[in-house]
């Protein structure tokens, strides 16, 4: 699952948290500005 | 006959002269040296966390350039092993690295890296590998394989290797007219003029360029390139010695030649 | 592309090239101990103008772009 991290607060934000709100917004401070998490997976890369 | 002589040899740099062969040979060596002697490198690398500036890709890339040390006489290639490629003991070698920046960032190194085999490691210590930021956190596996030239580039065991023809110089002091023109145009300084006595010192730097022919006004100096005396170069990146690179590409002409003989002899030639 | 980090290889031969890089910005770095890079890179082995450039032309771009994350 998809998850952001609001930039002011380091709340997590999940996209079902975000309709509340119209836009993109932190739904707990109003802050507009969201980073993507790394989604816990382990990937496996080639090296070329 | 062929007939070989060491001028040069330490494990990261070699020369020799070919004798009593074709450039056909020589090429036929070098080309084997670049393309189909097996060399380790990493292959798979396996992230498990990374919030560095750099994204997977890169770094994965940047480890695979790493060349690697080993002892290749106990591993195999992947395609020839009993597992089938999938990366067992007996084909790959797995190097580990977890590194955690607190307050302060740090520049990664290739010392970093923790070899499952202690005799494979890294040949330079001090490769640059990705630089962290405070809190930032890199833990990751990486699979080496062993591989040809072929496939890709960092499966190549030489930087360089090359070949030229051994420079012949005749020189004619009695036309020489000490104008030392010829001295001043060798970009190599091959050659030495004194007294209207033309001499030559290290020959085997001269790369044939016709320079000093050219400057010559009185027509002493002609080169040329000797057809049968070949100068074979070869800079290894170290993970193999030199000395073995190219007696593992020998090997290897041995065994594509008998290949095909087996080939031809199964056909039904006319007679 | 940007290349923010000495490239590991130099691009044309293959020669590993990474690993002189932070001695060799260490010995031209401007001070009593000044060397002449083209002095440097001989002593470091670098030999070819391919392998010369990589570390010659190089701006270690990470140093500015780390303070961003």
């Amino acid at each position: 699952m998809t998850q952001y991290r609001c930039q002011r607060c380091k709340e997590t934000v999940l996209p079902t948290d975000m309709k509340i709100v119209p836009g993109i917004k932190c739904p707990k401070c109003g802050n507009r500005i969201l980073f993507k998490e790394r989604p816990p997976v382990v990937r496996k890369v080639k090296a070329r | 006959m062929i007939s070989v002589r060491i001028i040069q040899q330490t494990p990261d740099d070699m020369m020799f002269i070919l004798s009593g062969t074709t450039a056909a040979f020589a090429n036929t060596l070098r080309r084997i040296i670049l393309s189909n002697v097996p060399q380790l490198a990493i292959e798979d690398v396996i992230i498990v966390e990374n919030n560095s500036p750099f994204t997977d890709e890169f770094l994965a890339h940047r480890l695979g350039l790493i060349p690697l040390r080993s002892d290749s006489d106990f591993l195999v290639l992947p395609d020839e092993c009993e597992c089938g490629g999938v990366g067992c003991s007996l084909c790959s070698v797995t190097l580990t690295l977890s590194v955690e920046t607190a307050d302060e960032g740090m520049i990664v190194y290739t010392r970093d890296l923790e070899s499952q085999d202690p005799m494979t490691v890294p040949v330079h210590q001090e490769i640059p590998i990705v630089q962290l930021g405070p809190q930032q956190k890199i833990i990751l596996e990486a699979v080496a394989f062993l591989g040809i030239g072929k496939d890709h580039v960092k499966f190549q065991p030489v930087a360089t290797v090359g070949y030229q023809f051994m420079p012949s110089i005749t020189l004619d002091s009695n036309k020489c007219s000490d104008c030392k023109e010829c001295q001043n145009a060798c970009p190599r300084n091959v050659l030495e003029v004194e007294n209207k006595q033309l001499s030559t010192r290290n020959i085997l730097n001269c790369n044939l360029c016709q320079l000093c022919v050219d400057a010559c006004e009185d027509d002493a100096i002609t080169v040329s390139g000797s057809e049968d005396s070949i100068i074979f170069r070869v800079e290894s990146t170290g993970g193999i010695d030199t000395e073995r690179i190219v007696l593992k590409a020998a090997e290897i002409l041995k065994e594509q030649a008998l290949e095909f003989e087996g080939l031809l002899k199964e056909l039904p030639l006319e007679k | 592309m940007i290349i923010l980090l000495i490239p590991v290889r130099c691009f044309t031969c293959g020669k590993t090239v990474a690993h002189v890089y932070e001695e060799f910005v260490e010995r031209i770095k401007e001070g009593s101990e000044q060397e002449d890079p083209k002095e440097v890179l001989d002593d470091l082995g670098i030999k070819r103008i391919c392998c010369r450039r990589m570390l010659v032309t190089h701006v270690n771009l990470v140093d500015d772009i780390i303070n961003f994350y």
